[in-house]
């Protein structure tokens, strides 16, 4: 047993000194910024003034403000898991089984919120149905509206996370054999009895993936309590007022394990229980295509619901632009360029800062996330697993759990980090990492493994092999990821606000700060910023995927041929 | 070309399953191929053929025993500096690359200079018939093309040894036995070692100068097609190899080289070279191809025909044999005699078509 | 730096093969990034060092007037609690005056407190500057403070607006007042609250804004304030009125000032905060925003600068003390529509500003106020705040 852990593990790793070498650097690296810091948080959680103590535990569960963060964000997560979910089976099977025209632009809608800045449809929610709000009182009349407190941030996180519900289900029902229904269909039941009896069951699975990710997306979201939760006060957003307000990091730490214990119990829930129930087999052969629904009267208005779910979710992003020119929302709505002004000479730092620090993490977080990918789907080493699941778990961990477990673990030496860029930085890249690296291992799942052999076969080394065969083969999915680290970095917030020091400042800080003084204008206009970059670079990723692919450099080959063929056959 | 013969030499691969048994995919093996020889590893899936082709070629690690290419032991050869090349079930041709740029992607890791890779690669290029498609996508190309490119790229090497990890399999029918020949063809030209994997014994019968039988990690037989179809050395292989029937029986009498065995009260004289390694009172079994069966009015033994099936050139028949079920294949029937379901007939066996192997 | 960069964002997307040339040329570029952007802040500090080396020795040769201006030179880190605006421009005001560069981050009082309190081990700041004086107790009594007289403010501030031993400098006042919305008050028929009893009226339920005492200094000075004016007699009065207070607050905000944006919105009927920044929104276009004061008392924040223990920098910080105490700096609030009551007698005070001989102040105590600072946020979080 021993001997055959040795020769297929660990020798491997002996015999390729890059690769020793990387899994040693990157574990190092997954050690220092994720299993250590996590560590520190569990010590410091049990500790009071040097001795083991229960008192931040019992000071979180022994009633008060702690405790009632902890259930408010419960009840919200159980609110918003449950609506978003309806909603986003309501969609999914809207697009999976009905002609819907422009689906592509929703597909669009569907990308927005995963890589949206923080606050946009929390600052969009007070301009339309704040006090003066677009809605509440310019449609409505409502005088009285008051958007702030538990029914603000369901509306917000909703439109936030379903979503996220959205790409799990239309990808679970796509994935649904038409067969299945079709013989349901032939045995004489009706489309209800069909959906009652075949669609649904199959979908269950779906169904409870996308509940519980956005149940963890809900748990873990700081941005919308700080900016419209008024009273109504999150675990998240607690830990940060423990934390950077009063620093008890004691109550804080304790708050962060409770925060961490529930995200991942739930996330374990739905990779290892839900994840292994799916009916879907996949045979390897194509399904064939839906016959979609062309008419009838549900589809009006199923269509037109989804239309105008969709146009809200749009007018959410429309309108903070729109409130960046206005001087004073609903009291002066003149127009004016003040807040650019504002933001491009005394926030200007803050762009700057933001944007060098992203453009740095981009590339070391693109690239250690394909390597990671890499190593993951195609060596064999010791330790493999514990890489796997460090790097995977991450997703699961809470970005406000990430920043007070990097102030506990870099305020002091060994690694006294704090107020540098490296840990901002390390931040951004731990926090993006999960995504990359999953795109990396569909992408590698989808390449003959042969391939690689090949090329070692005829002589290439492993780092030979990784940048002229493997990385060129997964350069959508790399360069997915350095845009996905690119935007996620430029909008992260939760971890991050815990680490900004006098030396970087933060757009999404400066945003915060300017959200909590009530400068609205101030805040959309930087917002404006973000949706900007992030716009442009979605655009970029959609086209340099189709752009990079060597689909394109066949076609491109196979024009060339023609021509020279062509003229050829004229010479002779 | 400097081709070398190899030896594995006591080679094993143990694996732990999800249960945590230990299981051995190859099971001390010894073989030697001759320099220049064309030898097929021939077995099911999972017998560990693919897994031996992989060990020589260094993509999997030797939980024991040695491989040797010519005197030299590869064991610790990483597998990028190992003197062999493959071709992959997939082709595995870099689909980012050009034909071209497939094909002389060694010769560049070599660093050879322009002058000498030229004198490389076009030869290749000629003898492959690649030379209109040198600058094509290998997603611009057919199954055949794809497999002669992944051909080329593996010959430009001038290896000591060539792999081929069943090349054949995703090709249809024709196309496959053109390439077959094709590759036998390239293989004498080049006179190289090569060692060939496969399933399909049609393929392994036309290519090998020397099939290798496998089964559970082990070697079963190794010969020419001839010894392994005519010869073979247990039931599984008589039943792998062509198709067989078999009639359970105990030895009689044991001569120098020949044996009598008695099948439910028929004796059987059987014409047998290692006719000594069977003791009297053995149970054993009679292989009985098919077309060896002789169906007449007057014959040997008595029978009833159970299924008579037309099939052209053929005509198949199952013949109930003293409670055992005999298939039986007579060529062109246009000329003789059918017979009906039902009907008796009369079966007759040459001696010198008949074997017999031990009992499972 | 960027040159380099887009160059090797061009290596690795647009070119195709990668060459071990090109890669460790990449990695280079890599890794010497994130060592310069990680160094940034010892060379500064570094620098800095040298540079007071360098003008200690020609203090030694008696050549003061040189030495003051080598001092000059170097990088300091300063908590800000103003306004972003009003920080920022003072900051470039610094800047321009003294040719000392500074990095700044801005946060609330208490914010700063609890990172300093954080950062006593590893100090990472050298400057303090605004937030209410009684923080700068508080910190003070932990030993987080060091002291240092300037000369300027011993000419220009009067002696209660500082600390006598230098622990804190007083720059400025803001006294505490009510922000109410006309709009809500007409549809009610009421005159904007003008004593602390008026808040109490049930009109208010739900309606009323503040501060959290926990993260900002302002709402921490109108506890004090509140516990002073009606607890002046009977300590439990206090207390009375806060509970009777807080089923009336809609919500306890982050940041002192936002109780302003709510009320100038109409998001509440009510804000207690301080007067600067009332006028501030009103200034921003509030229209419905108008400000009254407790006539029945009202207390006031002595907005301070201080130097962080352990400052890295401790020379620069003098200046830094030096210059925050003058004038010129004290009047760079009203260029960004911040309007303070100034401490320095020659500072011009904002004609914005409210005048602070119209108010019935309390008798200021900085000293008892932070002294008492946990303790009252201890009591209201565990009492009202329930």
């Amino acid at each position: 047993m021993l001997r055959d852990y040795y020769q297929n593990y660990i020798r491997p790793l002996f015999k390729q000194p890059l690769l020793l070498l990387m899994v040693s650097l990157i574990m190092l690296s997954l050690i220092t910024f994720i299993a250590y810091p996590l560590f520190k948080i569990f010590i410091v959680s049990f500790t009071s003034e040097g001795s083991f103590s229960l008192a931040g535990y019992q000071r979180v569960l022994s009633g008060g403000e702690l405790f009632t963060s902890l259930v408010n964000s419960l009840v919200l997560a159980i609110i918003v898991a449950t609506l978003s979910t309806v909603i986003a089976y309501f969609f999914a099977y809207t697009f999976a089984y009905i002609a819907v025209p422009f689906k592509k632009i929703f597909n669009g809608i569907a990308i927005l919120p995963l890589i949206s800045p923080p606050f946009v449809i929390a600052l969009s929610a007070i301009l339309l149905f704040g006090r003066g709000g677009f809605i509440s009182e310019m449609i409505f009349g409502i005088e009285n509206a008051n958007i702030y407190g538990l029914h603000g941030l369901v509306l917000v996180q909703t439109l936030s996370f379903f979503p996220v519900g959205f790409l799990v289900l239309s990808g679970l029902l796509r994935s649904i054999s038409p067969a299945l229904e079709e013989a349901s269909d032939n045995l004489g039941a009706s489309r209800w009895e069909t959906f009652k009896k075949v669609t649904l069951p199959l979908s269950i699975p779906g169904i409870a993936n996308a509940y519980l990710l956005v149940f963890i997306q809900s748990m873990a979201d700081f941005g919308n309590p700080m900016t419209i939760g008024g009273n109504y006060n999150t675990v998240a957003r607690e830990i940060y007022l423990q934390a950077v307000g009063s620093y008890n990091m004691q109550a804080g730490a304790a708050l962060a394990m409770l925060l961490l214990t529930i995200t991942l119990v739930v996330f374990s829930i739905q990779k290892f229980w839900v994840g292994k129930k799916s009916y879907v087999t996949v045979t390897g052969k194509p399904t064939s295509d839906r016959k979609m629904i062309g008419k009838g009267k549900l589809r009006g208005f199923m269509i037109g619901t989804c239309y105008s779910l969709s146009a809200t979710v749009m007018l959410f992003y429309l309108l903070v632009p729109v409130g960046s020119f206005i001087r004073l929302w609903g009291i002066d709505n003149s127009f004016t360029l003040d807040h650019y002004k504002f933001v491009f000479s005394i926030g200007q730092k803050a762009i700057v800062d933001t944007l060098q620090l992203s453009l740095i993490a981009t590339p070391i977080g693109g690239l250690i996330a394909m390597i990671i990918a890499f190593l993951i789907v195609r060596k064999k080493f010791a330790g493999k697993k514990a890489m796997e699941s460090v790097s995977m778990l991450s997703i699961a961990i809470p970005g406000t759990v990430i920043g007070i477990s990097y102030i506990l673990a870099f305020n002091a030496p060994p690694l006294a980090i704090t107020g540098t860029a490296l840990i901002i930085i390390a931040a951004f890249i731990i926090r993006s990492m999960p995504i990359g690296i999953r795109s990396g291992i569909t992408a590698l799942q989808q390449i003959d493994p042969s391939i690689e052999e090949a090329s070692t076969n005829l002589g290439a080394s492993g780092r030979k092999t990784f940048f002229a065969i493997v990385l060129p083969l997964i350069k959508p999915a790399f360069f997915s990821a350095l845009i996905y680290t690119f935007v996620k970095s430029m909008t992260a917030m939760s971890a991050v606000i815990f680490l900004i020091s006098a030396r970087y400042n933060l757009i999404t800080a400066s945003i915060l700060s300017q959200v909590e003084s009530g400068r609205i204008g101030v805040a959309s206009a930087y917002s404006t910023l973000l949706i900007i970059i992030m716009v442009i670079s979605l655009l970029l990723l959609n086209f340099s995927v189709k752009f990079f692919s060597y689909e394109r450099k066949a076609k491109k080959r196979m024009k060339k041929n023609k021509i020279t063929t062509d003229s050829a056959s004229i010479s002779n | 070309m400097n081709s070398k013969s190899v030896s594995l030499k006591n080679i094993t691969k143990e694996f732990t399953d999800d249960q945590g048994n230990k299981v051995k995919a190859v099971n001390d093996v010894n073989l030697t191929i001759e320099k220049g020889e064309f030898a097929t590893l021939l077995g099911p899936s999972g017998c560990g053929k693919t897994t031996t082709l992989r060990m020589i070629a260094g993509f999997e690690e030797l939980s024991y025993g040695d491989i040797y290419f010519g005197e030299q032991n590869v064991k610790d050869v990483a597998a990028n500096k190992r003197d062999c090349t493959m071709v992959f079930q997939s082709y595995a041709l870099f689909p980012h690359m050009s034909v071209y740029e497939n094909i002389i992607y060694g010769l560049k890791i070599k660093k050879l200079s322009d002058s000498e890779l030229d004198k490389r690669v076009e030869p290749v290029i000629e003898i492959m018939n690649l030379d209109v498609h040198r600058d094509k996508m290998p997603n611009q190309l057919s199954g055949g093309q794809q497999q002669r490119v992944a051909l080329a790229r593996a010959l430009v090497m001038e290896p000591s040894v060539l792999l081929f990890d069943e090349p054949l399999s995703n090709l249809d029918a024709k196309l496959r036995v053109t390439m077959r020949d094709e590759i036998r063809r390239v293989q004498q030209k080049v006179g190289i070692t090569a060692i060939y994997v496969t399933h399909d014994q049609s393929e392994a019968m036309s290519l090998s100068d020397k099939i290798v039988v496998m089964n559970e990690g082990r070697i079963e037989q190794i010969g020419s097609a001839m010894e392994i179809y005519q010869r073979p050395t247990s039931k599984f292989i008589s039943d792998f190899i062509g198709s067989a029937n078999f009639l359970p029986s105990k030895v009689s009498q044991v001569d120098s080289n020949q044996l009598k065995v008695i099948y439910s009260n028929n004796e059987l004289l059987v014409s047998q070279k290692n006719a000594k390694e069977f003791k009297v009172g053995q149970q054993v079994e009679v292989v009985i191809r098919p077309e060896s069966i002789h169906v007449s009015d007057e014959g040997d033994f008595e029978g009833k025909v159970v299924k008579s099936a037309f099939m052209g050139q053929t005509q198949e028949y199952e013949l109930e044999f003293n409670g055992t079920i005999l298939q039986a294949v007579v060529s062109n029937p246009s000329g003789g005699k059918i017979y009906a379901e039902g009907e008796k007939v009369a079966i007759s066996f040459a001696q010198s078509s008949l074997h017999v192997v031990p009992s499972a | 730096m960027l040159k380099a960069y887009s160059f090797m964002m061009k290596l690795i997307l647009i070119e195709g093969g990668f060459t071990l040339k090109k890669l460790a040329f990449i990695f280079m570029v890599l890794i010497l990034g994130v060592v310069i952007v990680a160094c940034g802040d010892s060379n500064g500090n570094e620098e800095a060092t040298a540079d007071q080396d360098n003008s200690n020795e020609q203090e030694k040769n008696n050549n003061e007037e040189e030495a003051t201006e080598e001092q000059l030179e170097g990088s300091l880190t300063a908590y800000v609690g103003f306004q972003e605006d009003h920080a920022i421009a003072a900051v470039n005001q610094f800047e321009e005056d003294t040719g000392i560069d500074v990095d700044m981050i801005r946060m609330s009082a208490g914010e700063i407190l609890a990172r300093v309190r954080a950062e006593k081990n590893n100090p990472q700041a050298d400057i303090w500057y605004g937030g209410p004086a009684d923080t700068f107790v508080a910190a003070q009594q932990e030993d987080l403070l060091q002291p240092y007289i300037s000369d300027v403010a011993v000419e220009g501030i009067s002696e209660e607006f500082r600390d006598e031993d230098g622990y804190w400098t007083g720059v400025y006042l803001g006294p505490v007042g009510f922000a109410s919305n006309q709009v809500f008050l007409d549809e009610h028929g009421l005159e904007a609250p003008t004593s602390w009893e008026d808040l109490l009226n049930p009109v208010y339920e739900d309606e009323i804004v503040m501060a959290h005492p926990a993260s900002s200094g302002t709402a921490y000075t109108i506890l004090y304030t509140v516990l002073e004016v009606l607890g002046k007699e009977n300590e439990e009065a206090g207390w009375e009125y806060l509970d009777q207070l807080h089923p009336l607050v809609q919500q306890y905000t982050t940041s002192g000032a936002a109780p302003g944006r709510m009320v100038g919105m109409g998001e509440a009927a009510v804000g207690i905060l301080f007067a600067h920044d009332i006028i501030k929104f009103q200034n921003e276009g509030y229209s419905d925003l108008v400000m009254t004061t407790p006539e029945d008392g009202t207390g006031f924040e002595i907005g301070s600068v201080s130097i962080i223990d352990g400052a890295p920098n401790p020379e620069l910080a003098e200046a830094f003390i030096d210059w925050a105490a003058g004038p010129t700096a004290q009047e760079v609030g009203q260029q960004t529509d911040n309007f303070q009551n100034l401490t320095h007698h020659d500072a011009q005070q904002p004609e914005q500003a409210i005048d602070l001989d119209d108010l019935n102040l309390i008798e200021s105590n900085p000293l008892r106020a932070g002294e008492l600072r946990q303790e009252i946020i201890d009591k209201w979080d565990n009492e009202v705040n329930k």
